[in-house]
C-alpha cells in the first residue's frame, strides 16, 4: 500500500472516526485500530466499536499501490495533526506504516486488515432520506433528555419514529421527555405507507454520528438505512452504521398532556433569568422550585436548608383557574438553553401532573413535578 | 417548603456497662463500673446502680473504687461494644438511611416524611426502642423534635429506656426550666460566665437579647447561644461518610468462563439485591460491581444511576455493562454485585412520567419476593438467571 495525500484532508477525514474507536484497552486489540483501504484513487478510512462503525471517504488520491492495513487510529492521527506538511506520502513495509516527511522519517506499527473484526452491522434495509440539518436539529432538541445509564426500560436511546411523511424524536429518561416532529420533504414511500419504521439509538454512539455529519456534510443530504440490527447514515463522503438498541422504549404518547386546565404564555428570557435566581436557593438534596401562577403573574419560590431562600415574580399570560407547581429547575434549564423561541407555552393541569411546555410548533417538552412539598 | 423536620437522638443507656450486664447476668442489679483500671485510668460507663454513688463517666477511677467500693470494675471490650454498635447501626438502617453517628452508641436519625411507613415520631421511636432491644436485648433512650439540640437534650431526661417527644412550637417552654449547662457548646468556662451572669436556667437565657449575648460571648457564641436556647437549630443530620451498601457476591470453586454464564450469576446477584432493597424500602443510587481474576487480582467498577432504583433488571444491566467493561476474557474467581448512596423510598421526591408502569413491574417483583420467602430462593427468578 503505498499512497500520496493532502494532509488536512487526511486528518478531517479521520478525525470524525475517533470518537468510535475504544480509548482505553479492548478485548480486540483491532478495535483500537484504523482501517485503511487504498483503492484505485480513493482511501477508505473505518474505525468502529461494537456499538458503532464509521467509515469516510477520500476521493481523487494519488495511489501508488493499492492495499489495506490497520494502524493504531490515536497515534496517526497525533502525527498527521503534528506534521507541517502540506502532502504527505504513506507506505506500508515490512509490518510497519511509514510517513517519510520533510520534518522527519516516522514508522507505526502496522497490522493485518484481515483482523479487522466482523462488524455483523445488517446493512440492508428501509431508505428514508432526510437533510443531515433536520437529523441534527432532531438530536439536539432531543439528546439531553436521554438517561445516561441503564435503565428498566431503553431510555438510554433515542428513538426515531417514521409514519405518515413525519419523522418523530424521542428521548427520556423517566423524569421528562422531549419530543419533536417534522415533516420529511421527500416523503418516502415506507414512511407514507401504515406501518412505517421506527428505530431506538444509543444516545453516545448518535452522538459521534451526528457531529461527524455536521463535520462533514452540515447543509448536505443524508439517506438512512434502517436494517434489523443497525441504522447506517450514508453521505457522498461517510457511512456510519450504529447498532440500534435491543430494549423497549416506553409508551411514551399515554404521558403527552392533551387537555389541561391552565395555559400560561410566558417570555423564554424573563422566564429562564427568573429559574436560575431561584435556583440559587436549591441545592442536590432539594433541587425544586415552586411555580405559582396567578392572575396575571407567575411566583417563583425556593429555599435550601443551610442556603436561604428566594422569591421573585414575573409577568405572563395566563388562561386557567392557575396554580402551583414544582419542578426540578435543572430539567427546565436544559430545554430553555436550547430554545431560541421568544415566547413559551407551559400548559398544566395541576400541581402532580406532568407540565407540557410547548417550544416550537412540533416540539414539547414533558417534565414531571415534584410532588409532596 | 421547609416542613418542620422530625429528627430522634438515640442514645444507649449506660452502654458498656450494660452490654457487660447482658454478658454477665450475675452483675445484673449491681454497680458496674467500666474503663481504665491503672492508676490514671478514668471511667468509660457506669450502670445505674453505680451512678447513685456518684460514679460517672470521665471520673477517675480512683476516685471511683473510693465512692463505691464494691463495685464491679471491668475492663473495657471495645470490640464487643463495637460489634453491638454495628447491630444498633443495622436496626437504625430500617428506619431511614439519614443517619449521623456521633459515637458506638449515640446516633441522629432523621425520619422526616416516614408517618407512612412508621406513623408519628414518637411511634417511629418507639418501633425503634423495641428493635433495638429485640437484637441486642440492651435499651435505649430516645428524643424526639424537630432540631438536633432538642432532639438531644430531650433523649436525657427520661433516661433509662426513656421516650421523650418535644412538638414542633414547643421547643422554648421545654427549654426554659432546663440549666444553662445544657446548652450545646456551653463548657466548663462558659458556664463559669453564664452563672456569673446571673444565668442558672435556659429561660434566664431566652429573655436576653441576642444583642446582649453578643456582647457577653463574641459574634458567633452569643448568637449560637441565642438560637438554640429559643430552640432554633438549623443543623441537618448529616450522614456519616462512606454510606451504607447493600451487596451479594460469591466466589466460585471452578472459575468460570463463560460471559453468558458470568451474566446470569450476576442476575442472580442482583436479585437478591433488589429483594433486600425493597425489603429496607430504600434505593440504591449507584451500582458496583466486584470481580476478581484469579488468583487475586480484584476490580470494583461503579456506575451513578440518574434515578435511584431497586429493579432487579436495572441492577443487573449496570453490573453487566461494568463487567463487560471491566473483563477481556479472563477467568472469573469471584462476582459481586451491590448497590450504595441508599436513600428512602419515598424520599427521592420526584416521581417518573412512567411510574404506573413502574408500579406493575414492582408489584410482579413483591410477587416474586413473597413466592421466595415462602419456597426458598431456588423457586423463581427471571428469565435467564437460572443458566447453568
Amino acid at each position: 500500500m503505498k499512497f500520496l495525500c493532502d494532509r488536512s484532508r487526511l486528518e478531517a477525514a479521520l478525525a470524525p472516526i475517533l470518537p468510535a474507536i475504544p480509548v482505553k484497552d479492548s478485548p480486540n486489540q483491532a478495535l483500537l485500530s484504523l482501517h485503511i483501504v487504498a483503492e484505485e484513487d480513493r482511501l477508505v478510512l473505518q474505525g468502529s466499536n461494537l456499538e458503532l462503525s464509521i467509515e469516510t471517504r477520500i476521493e481523487s488520491v494519488k495511489v501508488e499501490e493499492p492495499g489495506q492495513c490497520l494502524v493504531p487510529a490515536r497515534p496517526f492521527y497525533q502525527l498527521l495533526h503534528e506534521l507541517p506538511d502540506a502532502t504527505v506520502r504513506v507506505e506500508v513495509e515490512g509490518g510497519k506504516l511509514v510517513v517519510p516527511t520533510s520534518s522527519g522519517h516516522f514508522e507505526i506499527v502496522a497490522g493485518n486488515a484481515d483482523d479487522f473484526p466482523e462488524l455483523e452491522f445488517d446493512m440492508e434495509g428501509v431508505e428514508v432520506p432526510m437533510p443531515v440539518s433536520l437529523l441534527s436539529q432532531h438530536f439536539h432538541a432531543t439528546e439531553f433528555a436521554a438517561a445516561r445509564e441503564a435503565t428498566r426500560y431503553a431510555m438510554n436511546g433515542i428513538l426515531f419514529n417514521g409514519k405518515d411523511g413525519k419523522v418523530t424524536t424521542v428521548a427520556t429518561d423517566g423524569r421528562r421527555l422531549a419530543l419533536i416532529a417534522s415533516p420529511l420533504e421527500s416523503p418516502d414511500p415506507v414512511t407514507d405507507g401504515s406501518a412505517g419504521w421506527q428505530a431506538l439509538l444509543p444516545q453516545k454512539s448518535l452522538l459521534a454520528t451526528v457531529k461527524a455529519l455536521e463535520g462533514l456534510a452540515e447543509d448536505g443530504d443524508l439517506a438512512l438505512n434502517i436494517s434489523t440490527n443497525a441504522v447506517t447514515f450514508t453521505i457522498p463522503s461517510a457511512s456510519i452504521s450504529v447498532r440500534r438498541l435491543a430494549g423497549q422504549f416506553p409508551d411514551y404518547d399515554n404521558v403527552i398532556p392533551r387537555e389541561t386546565a391552565n395555559t400560561v404564555e410566558f417570555e423564554r428570557g424573563a422566564f429562564e433569568a427568573n429559574l436560575r435566581r431561584t435556583a440559587v436557593t436549591t441545592d442536590d438534596l432539594n433541587p425544586a422550585v415552586r411555580i405559582t401562577f396567578e392572575g396575571s403573574q407567575a411566583r417563583f419560590e425556593s429555599e435550601a436548608t443551610g442556603i436561604g431562600s428566594a422569591k421573585t415574580v414575573m409577568d405572563v399570560n395566563l388562561s386557567g383557574p392557575g396554580g402551583s407547581i414544582v419542578f426540578n429547575p435543572h430539567f427546565l434549564a436544559d430545554v430553555l438553553r436550547i430554545s431560541d423561541a421568544e415566547t413559551l407555552r407551559l400548559e398544566f393541569e395541576d400541581s402532580s401532573a406532568p407540565g407540557k411546555f410547548v417550544l416550537a410548533e412540533e416540539f414539547v417538552y414533558i417534565v414531571m413535578p415534584i410532588t409532596g412539598l | 417548603m421547609a416542613a418542620p423536620r422530625t429528627i430522634l437522638h438515640a442514645d444507649m443507656d449506660a452502654f458498656y456497662a450494660a452490654v457487660e450486664q447482658r454478658d454477665d447476668p450475675s452483675l445484673k442489679g449491681k454497680p458496674v463500673i467500666v474503663g481504665g483500671l491503672g492508676k490514671r485510668g478514668v471511667v468509660s460507663t457506669a450502670s445505674y446502680e453505680a451512678r447513685k454513688f456518684g460514679v460517672h463517666s470521665a471520673l477517675p477511677t480512683a476516685i471511683a473504687r473510693s465512692r463505691c467500693p464494691d463495685g464491679i470494675y471491668l475492663p473495657v471490650r471495645m470490640s464487643v461494644y463495637a460489634g453491638v454498635s454495628a447491630q444498633i447501626r443495622e436496626a437504625f438502617e430500617e428506619f431511614t438511611p439519614l443517619i449521623e453517628p456521633l459515637s458506638l452508641d449515640e446516633a441522629f436519625l432523621d425520619v422526616t416524611g416516614s408517618e407512612l411507613l412508621f406513623g408519628s415520631g414518637e411511634e417511629t421511636a418507639r418501633l425503634l426502642q423495641a428493635k433495638v432491644l429485640e437484637r441486642t436485648r440492651l435499651t435505649i433512650s430516645i428524643g424526639v423534635a424537630a432540631s438536633k439540640f432538642v432532639a438531644k437534650v430531650a433523649s436525657d431526661l427520661d433516661k433509662p429506656n426513656g421516650i421523650v417527644v418535644v412538638p414542633p412550637g414547643t421547643e422554648v417552654e421545654f427549654l426554659a426550666p432546663l440549666p444553662v449547662s445544657r446548652l450545646w457548646g456551653a463548657g466548663k468556662v462558659t458556664q463559669g460566665r453564664l452563672a456569673a451572669l446571673g444565668l442558672r436556667t435556659i429561660q434566664d437565657v431566652q429573655q436576653l437579647s441576642r444583642k446582649t449575648l453578643v456582647a457577653q460571648f463574641g459574634e458567633a457564641f452569643g448568637t449560637h447561644f441565642f438560637e438554640i436556647a429559643n430552640g432554633r437549630d438549623l443543623r441537618s443530620v448529616v450522614p456519616d461518610r462512606g454510606a451504607k451498601s447493600i451487596s451479594h457476591e460469591v466466589t466460585f470453586e471452578t472459575d468460570l468462563i463463560d460471559t453468558d454464564h458470568c451474566h446470569a450469576i450476576l442476575l442472580q446477584l442482583a436479585e437478591g439485591v433488589g429483594r433486600r432493597l425493597r425489603r429496607a424500602e430504600l434505593l440504591g443510587g449507584t451500582v458496583k460491581l466486584k470481580l476478581r481474576f484469579p488468583p487475586f487480582k480484584t476490580l470494583s467498577r461503579q456506575i451513578k444511576l440518574a434515578t435511584p432504583t431497586d429493579d432487579d433488571r436495572v441492577i443487573h444491566q449496570s453490573a453487566v455493562t461494568l463487567f463487560d467493561a471491566a473483563r477481556s476474557g479472563e477467568p472469573v474467581r469471584l462476582l459481586g454485585v451491590g448497590v450504595a448512596n441508599l436513600v428512602r423510598e419515598h424520599e427521592a421526591g420526584q416521581p417518573g412520567l412512567f411510574d404506573a408502569d413502574r408500579g406493575k413491574a414492582k408489584r410482579a417483583l413483591r410477587a416474586m419476593d413473597d413466592i421466595r420467602d415462602r419456597f426458598g430462593d431456588g423457586s423463581i427468578g427471571h428469565g435467564g438467571s437460572r443458566a447453568e
